[in-house]
């Protein structure tokens, strides 16, 4: 059972890797191409949105990254100097505040998305939905994430740590 | 309401949840007990986000991040040595005027301190300089990174005060500077007490040998900052173009970038910029919660009735600027603080962007005031001193630059007078 959970939990960052790299690689590419555009031919006029709807997907997709790999700022000096009992309990009921967070968004999420999935966007006449599905998708698998730091958790096993400082540029 | 918020986002922060969790569990509880609909949530995350100018965020951190990994920084740190090493304890001198050049090539601090400490950890070590304390001065002109343009927190300011993102910029330069000399005149008084070696002879062939080797780096902030400022580029645009170039000096002037390496750098970049702007998504909400019960005005009018003196106040504002950046890390404390501050500071009759610059450098000083301390975690790593050491040496340095805060915040109100 947690072997499966482990599985998942690294699928989930193998997946979302190549994807936030490419999402950042096609925002540098669409803005590379605005200014050369603008500067050798006429303007495109798509371009812009298009870079605003990519750091949308960035954003929600390489949070995702981020809380499996555990590297969210968070204030742990607290709860770490805590007896260890006590810093389990603590830990603990984080998750379900996180759960209960990221699950309330995952479903208002949802339903945002079906309000808004008949607007168009203004350049590119594309579904606003399908930007707007990142939040429920996202919040879903960081949900889930929690969950499964929370059977680690019960199971007696330490939670994944979060970071205080960002990793370190090498 | 906005006490039950403040309530559930203290105890949530003390339970160690990410900042992001916090203040979006804690802005959506209070809005459902407010009986708000909560479809405000996702409308005002996405609002906050959907931002042209914050594409920059992103892209300044990857640029930075190429450049912070290879020769481009080692060039620059031997062209300053170039021109100061002949001083004693001119190494000290060189760490900071390199961390100034990088800061034109950078928007972190983080990025900065690790480029610097990269390229001069090493030869300050076997200079015999004391590893704590050149470590902490690294760290700390790190926190120039953010104040002399391009900046990751000054564009964060930009979006949220509404201001322009240039005019920032351009008010970040004096700031920058005046920190620089701050630090380098504790440096020098510290290596002449310490008797530091001296190091390379000045001479006008090495500092053009060195100029010319480190030309590509040098033409970074031109590129980046020339067409800013000359309205070529938006700022968007110009973190792009930065980051084109870093690609091309490093894959084909310098040939010390790797496919794989580039992949690893680009994808932290995503994940660094992601947890930033995650946490501005959900300020956001927290922004809109915090307006419709009229928070920042009671702010205002609760600082206003504690006395009617601007210099009183803004000294109490920096007092709270610092003490947050103590605890809470850079981007997320300015996205809280800005929205709740801004009104007061309108009505004192500070000026928008100088305010901009006001929380920008407080906050970039909590980068070096524990427990919450990237650059002092960064040159601790890179140096490999333990934090708690170079916590202590940093103090002379973080004394300066909170005097030279002072002087930041005060002398434009003066000389406006």
């Amino acid at each position: 059972m947690l072997k499966v959970l482990e599985w998942i939990d690294r699928m989930v960052g193998a997946i979302l890797g190549p994807v936030v790299f490419v999402g950042m690689v096609a925002l540098t590419g669409v803005i590379t191409l605005q200014i050369v555009s603008r500067v050798a031919f006429t303007s495109v006029s798509w371009t812009e949105e298009v870079a605003r709807f990519l750091l949308i997907w960035i954003t929600f997709l390489g949070a995702t990254l981020a809380y499996q790999q555990g590297r969210h700022i968070a204030v742990t000096l607290l709860r770490d100097s805590l007896p260890d009992r006590l810093r389990r309990i603590v830990s603990g009921a984080g998750m379900l505040v996180a759960i209960a967070f990221l699950a309330t968004l995952a479903v208002i999420g949802w339903r945002y998305m079906g309000m808004q999935s008949f607007q168009k966007s203004p350049s590119l006449r594309m579904s606003m939905g399908l930007v707007y599905a990142v939040m429920p998708v996202c919040a879903a698998i960081m949900a889930g994430l929690s969950v499964i730091d929370l059977v680690r958790l019960l199971a007696g096993q330490e939670p994944r740590s979060v970071a205080a400082t960002p990793e370190v540029p090498q | 309401m906005s006490l039950v918020l403040a309530g559930l986002f203290i105890l949530f922060l003390l339970m160690g949840l990410p900042v992001a969790i916090v203040i979006g569990a804690a802005a959506m509880s209070a809005l459902n007990l407010g009986g708000v609909p909560l479809m405000v949530v996702p409308q005002q995350m996405f609002s906050g986000i959907n931002s042209f100018a914050l594409v920059a965020v992103p892209m300044f951190v990857l640029a930075g991040d190429i450049m912070a990994q290879g020769e481009i920084s080692k060039r620059l740190v031997a062209f300053a040595d170039s021109m100061f090493g002949f001083i004693k304890g001119g190494l000290s001198v060189v760490s900071v005027l390199a961390g100034m050049f990088f800061a034109a090539i950078s928007g972190s601090g983080a990025a900065t301190t690790a480029a610097v400490g990269a390229s001069l950890v090493p030869e300050l070590k076997r200079k015999g300089y004391d590893p704590a304390s050149a470590a902490s001065l690294i760290a700390a002109s790190g926190t120039i990174g953010v104040v002399i343009p391009p900046s990751v927190p000054i564009i964060i300011y930009a979006v949220i005060a509404q201001e322009s993102v240039k005019e920032l910029f351009l008010s970040g330069f004096i700031p920058g500077l005046a920190m620089g000399v701050g630090l380098i005149a504790v440096a020098l008084i510290q290596g002449h007490r310490r008797a530091y070696p001296r190091g390379t002879a000045l001479s006008l062939a090495t500092i053009g040998r060195t100029l010319i080797s480190a030309s590509w780096g040098l033409m970074a902030p031109l590129i980046i900052l020339g067409g800013i400022f000359s309205g070529l580029f938006t700022p968007s645009e110009a973190a792009v173009v930065a980051v084109n170039y870093a690609v091309f000096v490093s894959f084909f002037i310098y040939r010390d970038l790797t496919l794989s390496g580039l992949y690893r750098i680009v994808l932290r970049a995503g994940v660094t910029t992601a947890v930033i702007m995650f946490v501005i998504a959900a300020s956001s909400v927290l922004s809109w919660a915090l307006a419709s019960w009229q928070v920042p005005g009671a702010i205002a009018s609760f600082a206003l009735s504690l006395s009617g003196n601007i210099y009183v106040l803004l000294i109490l504002i920096m007092a709270l600027i610092l003490i947050t950046g103590v605890f809470l890390e850079t981007a997320s404390a300015l996205i809280i603080l800005t929205p709740m501050l801004l009104p007061l500071a309108a009505q004192l009759g500070i000026d928008t962007v100088h305010f901009g610059i006001i929380i920008v450098v407080g906050l970039a000083i909590g980068m070096v005031t524990p427990p919450v301390a990237i650059n002092l975690f960064v040159a601790s790593t890179t140096a490999n001193v333990p934090i708690e050491r170079i916590a202590r040496a940093v103090l002379p340095y973080l004394l300066v630059l909170i005097v030279v805060y002072i002087l930041i915040a005060f002398v434009p109100l003066l000389l406006a007078l």
